[in-house]
């Protein structure tokens, strides 16, 4: 199981992450991580990898103490928890053939011999749909959605029990999206590997993840199960994220809440809630009081002085009817 | 503006890459091309706006605006109609400036490029084309690179406002951006053509978010178009397989998306 506790990473003046917690449990969960660009996803993703130097707070993977890890310690981590990076092909060598890359893998964890290291390599690319031809081309021969399966039939290759999944699928065309998607949908319930899943979309979210965290801004504005908080947000945050999401059910009758206004600039944040320059519910208390993240129920918190209402519906009414449609 | 589409074809040697047979747009409208990578969509942008052959290709049938022919159209008179008649945003905004230049300075140069009055004037028309994008005139002192991506999409919007665009080309403008900045992209879009009467082409893989947007909407696959109709009656009966197939691929939201009232 993977934990992370008060995590809060810096760069000079700038706070990425402030005061971060978050549980990903072992056994073919999926917890979803969501916030726009900035906001801090893949900050996290790399403390928890131990590639980010300046990281304080507390992870942990089972008996691992993550910043500390050296040597033998390091690669048997390495081997409990694998990234799929956002860019697939900038994490091929342009010059080295697919199933080269994936034989390196099992080399340098001792997992192939130099004799089945070759059937191996086919099985893996058989686990993500792909043909023992495709191992012998170089990334340019592939489509995008062949490169992301390569990647995660790279990551696959040491048998891990988590994946961070950093936006997999936000390169890629709708339909290479859903086929990548279904294929994760397997993939974890074959091999019982848990996900830490990053994006931008809380469709894709709800798709795969049965919890949630909402970031804003380096904090945790909401968590909880995927189905209760889409169905009905706490934070107003949520609420503007679910609103973004273009549904084709209800295309030329909608409106949405649309935020204004840019996120803070992380060297100089706001007093009060981060969000609340942005809220269209702020009151005085937000901008002074910072908001904890409170038990709202249902394995559900949510860091909103104003939580009561945005769960009654408050932001309902406010909506803008989208002009021209 | 009327821009009318007949019987395109751009293609590449005998490989015809995209065929549109027949396609209009007029003031104030929305029209949507969707499909996959690999349909032809871009193709049929840059065939639109004459630059094809640069890439290589070969255009064949009529583009007309205003009943003047594109198609095959002096480079002269084509370097008019870009820009200014009809104006362009791509997928990433940040390749679309120069890196070393900053904003103000690419902005100003397009203006004074399409005649656009003495320093003073272009520097009005410039802020006054920001604030329609919700961006204050502080952006002009930027590089690209410290302005994110949907604010450089921001300036390229207002940089076709400016010169008074009356067809907003947009391929897959919103792809590389954050769902909530895509919203606020749209939003901005939807006003500017409610308002000023500029007509949109809006290009894009994801099914969902061409319909938001547009009236109108064409399928196209392996260059040929499969669907076309009004946005309403192809997103709640699409006819072709593969329309349906696109709109399986789109993830869907419980609890509705941009839903507004239906909770």
């Amino acid at each position: 199981m993977l934990r992370v506790a008060d995590l809060h990473v810096r760069f000079g003046d700038v706070q990425s992450v402030a005061g971060v917690d978050l549980t990903v449990p072992d056994g073919a969960h999926a917890v979803g991580l969501v916030g726009e660009s900035g906001s801090g996803k893949t900050t996290i993703v790399r403390a928890i990898l131990q590639l980010a130097p300046h990281a304080e707070g507390t992870i942990t993977y089972d008996d691992f103490q993550i910043g500390r890890l050296r040597g033998r310690q390091l690669s048997s981590f390495r081997r409990c928890v694998q990234l799929v990076p956002q860019d697939a092909d900038g994490s091929l060598s342009p010059r080295m053939r697919v199933g080269t890359a994936i034989a390196e893998v099992l080399r340098t964890h001792r997992l192939a011999t130099r004799r089945d290291v070759g059937a191996r390599v086919d099985a893996l690319l058989a686990d993500v749909g792909l043909l023992p031809e495709h191992g012998r081309r170089l990334p340019h021969q592939l489509s995008g959605g062949q490169r992301q399966r390569v990647v995660i039939a790279r990551a696959l290759a040491v048998e891990p029990r988590l994946l961070l999944l950093d936006e997999p699928t936000s390169a890629v065309d709708v339909t290479v999206q859903d086929q990548v998607l279904t294929l994760l949908e397997r993939l974890r319930a074959e091999r019982e590997v848990s996900y830490l899943f990053i994006s931008h979309n809380l469709a894709v979210v709800e798709r795969l993840c049965e919890s949630v965290v909402v970031l804003y801004h380096g904090r945790v504005v909401e968590t909880g199960p995927t189905s209760s908080v889409l169905a009905n947000p706490g934070h107003p945050y949520t609420v503007a994220l679910r609103s973004a999401v273009p549904q084709l059910k209800n295309s030329g009758r909608r409106g949405r809440l649309v935020l204004h206004g840019a996120p803070p600039d992380p060297a100089n944040p706001p007093p009060g809630c981060v969000f609340h320059p942005r809220c269209p519910l702020a009151i005085e208390r937000c901008r002074t009081d910072v908001p904890l993240l409170d038990d709202v129920g249902g394995g559900r918190r949510v860091a909103c002085h104003r939580v009561e209402e945005v769960l009654a519906g408050a932001l309902a009414e406010r909506r803008s009817p989208l002009s021209g449609s | 503006m009327r821009l009318e589409i007949d019987d395109l074809r751009v293609s590449f040697g005998d490989r015809v890459v995209a065929h549109i047979p027949e396609l209009a747009i007029e003031s104030g409208e929305s029209v949507g091309i969707a499909g996959e990578s690999g349909s032809g969509k871009s193709m049929t942008a840059m065939a639109i706006l004459g630059l094809a052959e640069h890439l290589g290709a070969s255009t064949a049938g009529s583009v007309r605006l205003d009943g003047r022919e594109l198609v095959g159209a002096p480079q002269r008179e084509l370097r008019e109609i870009r820009g200014r008649r009809i104006g362009m945003i791509f997928q990433s905004p940040s390749t679309a400036f120069n890196p070393v230049l900053r904003t103000g300075y690419t902005f100003a140069h397009i203006l004074a490029l399409h005649g656009g009055g003495n320093r003073r004037l272009r520097r009005a028309t410039a802020e006054a084309a920001l604030a329609e994008v919700r961006l204050t005139p502080r952006v002009l002192e930027r590089y690209p690179h410290q302005l994110s991506g949907g604010e450089l999409q921001r300036v390229a919007i207002a940089i076709a406002l400016a010169l008074r665009a009356e067809l907003l080309l947009a391929d897959e403008p919103t792809s590389a951006l954050d769902v909530t900045v895509q919203a606020e992209i749209f939003e901005i879009v939807s006003r500017i053509r409610a308002t000023d009467g500029m007509a949109i082409l809006f290009i894009s893989h994801d099914l969902a978010a061409v319909a938001e947007i547009t009236d109108r909407i064409v399928i196209m696959r392996a260059g040929e178009v499969v669907e076309a109709g009004a946005t309403r009656s192809v997103v709640n009966a699409p006819s072709h397989p593969y329309t349906r197939a696109l709109f399986d691929a789109v993830p869907a939201l419980s609890g509705g998306g941009a839903d507004a009232a239906g909770r």
